[in-house]
């Protein structure tokens, strides 16, 4: 994967490829928890994250930031799009800011599989109800939108995205007590 | 404020961006456990840029892989990319050319109307070169439901669609994916390697798709192609130099009038 990330900061088309097809689906996932995004600004979050992340990876340090970087880039446009003009200056200034955004090596605590079971383990943890449902069809079978579990579990669509966020909230909480607890040693 | 009740907020995490040990260590303990305070602080929309820096990303990153869904392939998305990174690309144009230059030199490659309508067949075009290489090519064009159906020439098709090219050539050949349309430079979009045979168009691994998206009216795509060898390289480099085309080069041609409302026929 970091081969291929150096290929396509070099303007390799099939690396650029691969790359979109490897994380695609990441992205939309993340422009469709991230806002009230119709379908068709879904896609459009999609197609400005993959243009602007290829024209700015040769800036792009550690080719082992790529994912978490390129997820950024993918928030901050959706939030461009479903937020206020102020958001969007806002999310301009931390895109120049991502980039060189350097790369401390993870604590083992932090690793992609242990945050993982970190996810699963909270939506596990929730009492069953609404709130469970939501984060379980969207985190865990990820194959609904935010309006399409609406229309399921009954809700509007805007309670099932403050429920994501929320969801979303509780494990940047888990997230962080262990990036501190590293530095505590 | 007791230290028991103390929860996240624009002070206190200034305090751990200037990691100060006492601040960081009542923390690590705080979060480690649910609150409903210090998890609404950090779902607000209002914070400041750069506060708790690549935490969003490690979160976005564990939650996305959570699932553990395979992918599917995208090539309509990875079409459209394509078309918004613009043409031509350095990837193939090393050597400092610009785009003007590139304009120009495809200019001269790109000759309207060479190969001539004679040579058209309804859905598979065959124009040959000087030179032994024949070249035929076919399209589908994909729809955003998913469904592929045959594009014959001078087709109506959707500018939601995404044009699969598929040729027959009858030996090695390198070879420039170029799109016409009216008013505007021909544009390269691809350089392919064309093995002999029956063949997708491939760039790399991935299907070449050619997205419509924003089209209206006559494209045309048009595949050029000069046999591989010890002169593929100059070749490549002739064109790039001085816009020469092979003279052994062959050219396929697709004629397309995009239109919207209309499914592929
Ligand atoms: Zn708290």
């Amino acid at each position: 994967m970091a081969d291929c990330i150096r290929r396509a900061a070099q303007g390799e088309q099939a690396a650029c490829g691969q790359l979109y097809q490897r994380f695609h689906g990441a992205v939309r996932r993340v422009a469709q928890g991230s806002g009230t995004l119709e379908a068709a600004e879904v896609e459009d979050v999609v197609q400005e994250t993959f243009v602007r992340a290829f024209r700015e990876l040769p800036r792009l340090q550690h080719p082992r930031a790529f994912s978490g970087w390129l997820l950024t880039i993918a928030r901050h446009h959706a939030y461009a799009l479903s937020r206020n003009v102020k958001a969007r200056a806002r999310a301009a200034e931390d895109l120049a800011r991502e980039a060189d955004m350097s790369v401390p090596a993870l604590p083992p605590s932090l690793t992609l599989e242990r945050r993982v079971a970190v996810v699963r383990a909270l939506i596990e943890g929730l009492p069953e109800g609404p709130e469970k449902d939501t984060a379980r069809l969207f985190y865990l079978e990820g194959e609904l939108s935010a309006r399409e579990i609406a229309e399921r579990l009954g809700l509007g669509k805007s309670a099932v995205t403050m429920r994501l966020e929320r969801f979303r909230a509780r494990v940047k909480r888990e997230l962080l007590a262990r990036l501190l607890a590293a530095e505590v040693g | 404020m007791s230290t028991s009740d103390r929860h996240l907020d624009v002070e206190s995490s200034k305090q751990l961006e200037r990691r100060e040990p006492e601040a960081v260590r009542y923390f690590a303990e705080h979060l480690s456990r649910p609150c409903e305070v210090c998890e609404a602080f950090l779902a607000r929309e209002d914070a400041s840029p750069g506060e708790f820096p690549g935490l969003d990303a490690l979160t976005d990153e564990a939650l996305v892989e959570a699932s553990g869904r395979p992918v599917r392939e995208d090539a309509v998305g990875w079409a459209r990319v394509r078309r918004n990174q613009g043409a031509p690309r350095r990837a193939w144009l090393t050597g400092g050319l610009g785009a003007m230059a590139a304009a120009v030199v495809l200019a001269l490659l790109v000759r309207p109307g060479a190969g001539g309508p004679g040579d058209v067949e309804p859905s598979s075009q065959r124009i040959k070169g000087t030179a032994p290489l024949a070249l035929e090519v076919t399209a589908v064009a994909r729809l955003p439901d998913g469904t592929v159906r045959a594009v014959a020439e001078d087709a109506v098709v959707p500018p939601e669609a995404v044009v699969l090219l598929r040729y027959h050539a009858s030996e090695s050949a390198d070879a420039l994916l170029v799109r016409e349309a009216p008013g505007v430079p021909p544009q390269v979009l691809g350089r392919h390697v064309l093995t002999p045979g029956t063949h997708d168009l491939r760039d790399g691994e991935d299907l070449a798709g050619v997205s419509l998206e924003d089209e209206r009216g006559p494209v045309t795509l048009v595949l050029v192609a000069w046999p591989q060898g010890v002169q593929g390289d100059a070749a490549l480099e002739a064109v790039r130099v001085s816009g020469q085309v092979p003279p052994d080069a062959a050219q396929a041609r697709l004629r397309l009038k995009v239109a919207p409302g209309h499914a592929a026929p």
